[in-house]
């Protein structure tokens, strides 16, 4: 009878009894959650009308920069395979919006999804090393793949008489005109928490154990059944749709599409905000684009407080680079596990608070 | 005058490669910031040779800083990063890059620089080749560093360790072989390599914000040539510059950009080791 009264208690939300519960998305489990979540979403909404419409781009800009940093983070934090050509993906994303808007006039919702099967089927290519390569041949294949996209979409501008760029018209989905930031910073922060949850769903399902078992050990993964050869293509393929349709959202956002802008520096700043967020994680991708694109604009604005001499101000995109190195060799050094690491040692501290255990630590490569 | 360019072009490319595998075979390690390691080292190069008249003088000068860079930038930077994966070092490279391209680009404004180097005057050659006399040089100077390369490996005891060390990193230490001391010694002798070729490119063409590009076809022939095998960056850089100053010349300028990209892909998907690479390699992660 005691025994009974006891589970009568209520669960500890840490407390997990079954793989179901293991797996489960934890955002509105628990009563303090539900809370955060509430007043999370009323921020959200009320954000765009009271912040100013600078801070709004710069927010646009992360929402663009967290679906990017996501679709790369699953393919190397999730499954292990290097990719140094997601520029190039959204490189094709935004040539096909380009292609598709100013010469046959289609609609955003007939070019979106069709942005998202070119850079499916780009994917499948870059893919298909991977069967015979791994770690740094396969970032280079998909290097060189980035160079030969770059050529294509180069020779279009050039042929198509595209000086500087195409420009784009703003688009319109039903009777709604997707113009002004306040618009598009619904539509974007909708499209990456969309691609969140999409992305930790199917981390949380087959697909996604399959690709961490790969990530983890090839071989092993192997000799547990897992068609290797095709999770690799999946991911792949997952990962370069998502961010082609990514380039195509860029594409509608900014109104112009130049080849110059999609150059390997654009993947390497992919590259640092899943490194400064956190490998394999969707949070970790989500706080990386946060820092590595605001980065720059809170520079701006910490430049604004100290008086700075003629040469340095004239200069100041140099700095800018110069920080964005640093931070990334920083991170690199002291907290290679990224923000997340940050902020998952600060839960646990908050979570044991008055005793003095020492929280368990995962071992992550 | 193309047969010429192209053997110019084949020589800057072979040393620019080579500094690749020198740092590859140590430390299986592919330094991104290769391309920006040459465009400091030739900015270097052009203000020490309006500093000091005679350029032997700044060459040296130019090689000794990158040979302390690259040591002092292994052991403060990628030797804490041994045990992580690949992806890691990569990327810190990566970042390394673009610390050291914004330091460049600080101090030097990113203008188009000239090395000034004397006499320039033409020799004719048998089949109607004129060479000039920096080209001359410049071949001389390749030629040099590739026989000084090989008697290096070949008979000096660090040499010798080296490959040892490429060959097996941990029998290597276990012969009491201090391989973070070789590594280091690789860097420094892979940076020394790209400060070479940037005194090579400036007396040559010009040093601007562009050469790194010519850094990244050079990283091509790295790889075409096996990125651990030295001499495999020879044929390399001969098969790279002359697709590459073909195109340009009788086909599109900027397919010539990404003509050297294609042949990668294909040497990947053929013979990802490379022309005279080990194949094992690919088994490492």
């Amino acid at each position: 009878m005691s025994d009974h009264k006891i589970l009568q208690y209520p669960k500890s939300p840490y407390l997990k009894t079954s793989y179901y519960e293991d797996t489960a998305i934890q955002a509105f489990d628990t009563p303090f959650r539900k809370k955060c979540l509430v007043i999370g979403l009323l921020f959200w909404v009320c954000f765009p009308f009271v912040a100013s419409s600078y801070v709004v781009h710069i927010a646009n800009l992360s929402a663009i920069a967290a679906i990017g940093a996501m679709s790369l983070n699953l393919l190397i934090g999730n499954t292990g395979l290097l990719s140094l050509g997601h520029a190039g993906f959204m490189g094709a994303g935004a040539f096909t919006t380009a292609i598709m808007t100013v010469q046959f006039g289609l609609p955003i919702w007939i070019v979106i999804p069709a942005s998202g099967i070119v850079g499916a089927l780009l994917g499948l290519i870059a893919g298909l090393p991977s069967f015979q390569l791994k770690g740094i041949y396969l970032g280079l294949s998909t290097l060189a793949i980035h160079h030969i996209i770059k050529y294509g979409c180069s020779e279009y501008q050039y042929y198509g008489g595209f000086g500087y760029g195409i420009v784009l018209e703003a688009p319109s989905l039903g009777p709604l005109l997707l113009a002004g930031k306040t618009v598009w910073f619904f539509v974007l922060w909708i499209s990456a928490f969309a691609t969140a949850l999409l992305i930790a769903n199917l981390l949380r399902s087959k697909p996604g154990r399959a690709w961490s078992a790969i990530r983890d050990r090839d071989i092993a993964a192997e000799v547990s059944g897992i068609d290797i050869g095709f999770y690799k293509i999946l991911a792949f393929v997952v990962s370069s749709s998502l961010i082609s349709m990514q380039g195509s959202l860029y594409a509608y956002y900014t109104a112009v599409v130049s080849v110059e802008e999609y150059s390997f520096g654009l993947t390497v700043s992919y590259l640092a905000m899943i490194i400064v967020g956190g490998l394999g994680s969707v949070l970790g991708s989500f706080l990386g684009a946060l820092l590595i694109t605001a980065l720059p604009y809170a520079l701006i604005i910490l430049a604004g407080l100290v008086d700075l001499s003629f040469a340095v101000k004239e200069h100041f995109s140099v700095i800018q680079t110069g920080v964005f190195g640093m931070v990334v060799i920083l991170f690199l050094l002291l907290e290679p596990l990224g923000l997340v690491e940050i902020w998952r040692r600060v839960r646990c501290y908050f979570e044991l608070w008055p005793f003095s255990y020492k929280p368990l630590t995962i071992i992550k490569r | 005058m193309l047969l010429a360019s192209i053997v110019v072009l084949a020589g800057i490319y072979a040393l620019l490669g080579s500094g690749f595998v020198i740092i590859y075979k140590a430390s299986r390690i592919l330094n991104f910031a290769h391309a920006e390691i040459v465009m400091l080292a030739g900015y270097l190069a052009v203000s020490l040779a309006v500093a000091i008249p005679f350029s032997a003088a700044s060459l040296l000068a130019v090689l000794c800083f990158c040979f302390v860079l690259g040591m002092s930038i292994y052991a403060i930077l990628i030797r804490p990063l041994a045990g992580y994966s690949v992806l890691s070092a990569i990327i810190l490279t990566v970042a390394v890059g673009v610390l050291l391209n914004a330091v460049g680009v600080f101090v030097w404004r990113g203008e188009m620089e000239v090395i000034p180097f004397g006499w320039r005057t033409y020799f004719s050659l048998p089949g109607n080749i004129r060479l000039s006399s920096i080209e001359f040089a410049t071949l001389g100077i390749v030629t040099l560093f590739y026989a000084c390369m090989g008697l290096f490996y070949r008979f000096t005891k660090i040499g010798q360790q080296m490959r040892a060390t490429a060959e097996n990193p941990l029998l290597a230490a276990q012969r009491g072989i201090s391989i973070y001391r070789i590594s280091g010694i690789a860097w420094g002798i892979g940076f020394a390599a790209a400060g070479l070729a940037a005194f090579l490119l400036g007396i040559n063409y010009a040093i601007s914000l562009q050469i790194g590009n010519i850094a990244v076809a050079a990283f091509v022939v790295a790889l075409i040539g096996g990125l651990d095998s030295l001499l495999g960056t020879i044929p390399a850089a001969f098969i790279i510059a002359a697709t590459e100053q073909l195109t340009i010349t009788y086909a599109n300028p900027r397919l010539g950009d990404a003509i050297p990209f294609i042949i990668m892909l294909m040497v990947l998907m053929f013979k990802p080791w490379g022309l005279l690479g080990t194949k094992e390699e690919l088994d490492r992660v």
